[in-house]
């Protein structure tokens, strides 16, 4: 059921509504388009409209985009397994078939398993919030000795990709003592290149004359830090901690090699079990897959505001 | 000077990671392997004395119905001697698990003995993390006489045999009898070459018994299993059983005619094209659906494809199995799925105990258990008389297929089964060429060539890496 697999089935399953679909939505994007540049030639007052118009049109055929998968998995988790695969499918649930997600649940043992997701991806959070701000801070506000070299050593370790670091992290893990155990699973996340770098970058936009200014007031790095410099920078930290979240909560590779069995899995690890052991019943692997995905759903509407303003905050200033 | 400083810092990181990455694997992998037995490291003696229960961990990748199977046969092993206790880990699927078994020749994390994935054989013979199970079998003089050829031939390297046959499957054809009787053909004598699925489907689709008469998914096992039993082999020296293998054989006369065959198939809408993802099974769907009549999966499935329709989801479709067909009559085909390795990092004792479990799992009374539970073959020929699996093969003929087809036609390279060390990367080209040919109208040819290519590729990198190139 990859999307992969979808697009090859295409031609003989899914063709006419696929077909109205793409119709429809490049047609909605066109009229959008076209009130766009229509709207250049128009007087003031019906140029802002159409040019309104024009962006809520291309707004909305883009939401659909994004959010039908999100809504079909949704769908087909109350739906029986066999109203998953019918033809033409089916987008609404007349009879929602909640049973689906107690099984996902008690099968899944996907309590045990957010559980564990949840502890790791706190621990993770939270060390990299606090591991960012310091370095950034010293980054930013501090004089020392090889300041740009360290900082681009700092940079260098972004561009190594997970894999290459694998078996070195597994080796350290393991020497230490700490396989099978929730240090494994948490400590070589606590610091990275990355969260140094964007919370640098959000300390940089503030203007010197303030640092010097609690300087003279006698305010100590600690309280500059607290009263000043991290309220300023509070988007981009929000951001930098819901980015963490949601790759932390996504990892599979790492928790699957540096755990022994079940007891600390995490709930990817346990949706791949559940995946395979719900062969055809799709809509307790959907629900699961749903229950999975919740707590990021929460986190998103929470802190959407923080996010785009963190992204935009950091695409401003560079 | 800013630019030296990260350049400088670009290449220490890079060198250490490039030392992470080397240091577990390559020493291991640069010996050439050995074919020598020694009974002695099967470690029999040091079981023999053994005081106490001698504690093994044993990975697998069973689920649903099989693993309950699984456990319960291991709860029964553990209680009725006293010399061993297994522990089960139940590991996500057989990539996964593979992964965590590579990972572990680092962090020590090893099971003492593995349920392995048939791809993997090249793979574990070059790491010399396994003792092969000859040893025992000389160690113990172990009859292999009651064994099948075939399932015994897979998993041997140059005369020597590293792992047991255990979970043992092969592609067999599913079809609907229903549509067969609808379309006018017998659904007692069910296609047996290329030429009678494509005028099978013919009728089925000119009667209106099914939309597609067949569905071919891209999935890189299917396509080798046809090659298989229609006489090509997947790749060079004799599927790489004579020497290592390094080239790919998917232009070769025989390879080209299974390509455009399904080709033909598709272009003419006689077939439906269905994804390349291992756990994709919308060519199943399409059996239940009305979509196709026939198609080619995993003796495995029939287990579950028949509680899916047992459930009446799908009133009015029945599923057959029969051997898969091929160019000509009279082929074979390779075992697919799993075999029990033994760990080179368990104690002698610990081996021994692995040993004995293994003994246990392949005896004829478990083989014709699980087989009779799960749709994987039995490799023990008395387990077919065991009156479990008389009674399930009586009551259920479709168990009994992958059985009979794995014990027909003569054992020859094309049908050992291959043996590749990035078989992976061969698989992943195969369903590249496939897609580029389904989804992008790429000829035959030009499909073949392109997998062939990639496929070599990922042969030569291989080689190259364990010193072999």
């Amino acid at each position: 059921m990859s999307a992969e697999a979808a697009v090859v089935t295409m031609p003989g399953a899914l063709a006419p509504g696929f077909r109205t679909f793409v119709l429809v939505a490049s047609g909605v994007l066109l009229a959008g388009v076209a009130l766009l540049i229509a709207s250049r030639h128009a007087s003031p007052t019906r140029r802002r409209r159409a040019a309104m118009v024009g962006r809520y049109l291309l707004l909305i055929v883009l939401a659909v985009i994004v959010l039908f998968p999100i809504y079909i998995t949704v769908v087909d988790s109350l739906l029986k397994p066999d109203q998953v695969v019918a033809k033409p499918p089916i987008l609404f649930p007349v009879h929602p078939q909640w049973s689906s997600y107690s099984t996902a649940w008690t099968q899944g043992h996907l309590g045990r398993y957010l559980l564990n997701s949840f502890i790791v991806t706190t621990v993770i959070v939270a060390g990299e919030l606090v591991t960012s701000i310091a370095a950034a801070y010293a980054f930013a506000f501090l004089h020392f000795p090889f300041k740009r070299t360290l900082f681009v050593v700092f940079l260098a370790t972004m561009m190594v990709p997970l894999e290459v670091t694998f078996l070195t992290n597994l080796n350290t893990v393991v020497s230490l003592g700490w396989y099978n155990t929730y240090f494994g699973l948490t400590v070589p996340f606590l610091a990275t290149g990355f969260g140094a770098f964007l919370l640098r970058q959000a300390f940089l936009g503030l203007p010197g004359d303030l640092r010097d200014a609690s300087k003279l007031d006698g305010a100590g790095h600690w309280q500059f830090l607290r009263a000043v410099a991290l309220p300023v920078a509070r988007p981009a930290v929000a951001a930098l901690g819901i980015f963490s979240f949601f790759w932390a909560f996504g990892q599979y590779l790492w928790p699957l090699i540096v755990t022994k069995d079940d007891r600390l899995r995490t709930v990817q690890i346990g949706l791949k079990f559940l995946a395979n052991s719900q062969l055809n019943n799709f809509n307790v692997i959907f629900a699961g897959t749903v229950l999975a995905a919740l707590p990021l759903f929460v986190l998103l509407i929470l802190f959407e505001k923080q996010l785009v303003r963190g992204l935009t905050a950091g695409a401003v200033k560079g | 000077m800013k630019k030296l400083t990260i350049a400088t810092a670009l290449i220490v990181t890079a060198a250490l990671g490039a030392l992470g990455t080397t240091s577990g694997t390559a020493s291991a992998a640069s010996a050439p392997p050995s074919t020598k037995v020694v009974p002695s490291a099967c470690g029999l003696s040091a079981l023999a004395k053994a005081r106490t229960p001698v504690q093994i961990t044993m990975w697998h990748t069973m689920t649903q119905t099989n693993n309950t199977w699984l456990v319960n046969a291991v709860a029964q092993f553990n209680t009725s001697q006293r010399k061993v206790h297994v522990t089960l880990v139940q590991q996500p699927d057989y990539p996964s698990e593979f992964v965590k078994y590579k990972a572990g020749l680092s962090s020590g994390d090893l099971p003492d003995v593995a349920q392995f994935e048939d791809t993997t054989v090249q793979q574990l013979v070059d790491s010399h993390s396994t003792v092969p199970v000859q040893d025992c079998i000389a160690a113990s003089h172990y009859s292999l006489s009651d064994y099948l050829a075939r399932a015994l031939a897979f998993y041997r390297y140059h005369g020597v045999q590293q792992s047991m046959p255990w979970s043992v499957s092969n592609v067999i054809m599913y079809y609907n009898p229903v549509a067969f009787q609808k379309a006018g053909l017998n659904p007692n004598s069910p296609p047996q070459t290329f030429a009678q699925v494509t005028a099978a489907s013919k009728k089925i689709v000119a009667a209106h018994a099914a939309t597609h008469g067949v569905a071919l998914p891209a999935k890189p096992y299917v396509f080798e299993f046809l090659l298989a039993k229609s006489g090509g082999q997947y790749v060079n020296n004799g599927n790489g059983r004579i020497a290592r293998a390094t080239q790919a054989s998917l232009t070769s006369p025989t390879s080209m005619k299974v390509w455009r065959w399904w080709n033909q198939m598709l272009t003419s809408h006689l077939a439906l094209a269905t994804g390349s993802d291992p756990n994709n099974i919308d060519h199943l769907i399409a059996i239940a659906t009305g979509n196709a009549a026939m198609t080619f999966e995993a003796s495995g499935v029939i287990g579950p494809a028949e509680a899916v329709l047992a459930s009446g989801q799908y009133p009015g479709v029945q599923i057959r199995t029969a051997p898969l067909p091929a160019l000509t009559t009279g082929g074979g085909v390779p075992v697919g799925d799993g075999s029990l390795w033994i760990s080179a990092h368990a104690s002698l004792a610990k081996r021994a105990a692995a040993w004995q479990l293994i003994q246990y799992l392949d005896s004829p009374a478990q083989q014709a258990s699980l087989s009779a539970e799960s749709g994987y073959v039995p490799i023990r020929v008395s387990a077919t008389k065991f009156p479990v699996l008389v009674t399930k093969w009586a009551n259920d003929p479709n168990y009994k297929v992958g059985y009979t087809q794995l014990t027909s036609g003569t054992l020859n390279f094309s049908n050992i089964g291959s043996l590749i060390g990035d078989y992976q990367g061969v698989r992943n080209a195969v369903a590249d060429g496939l897609e580029q040919m389904v989804a992008n109208g790429m000829s035959p040819q030009a499909a073949a060539s392109f997998a062939e290519n990639e496929a070599n590729t990922a042969i030569q990198n291989y080689n190259g890496r364990v010193g072999a190139g």
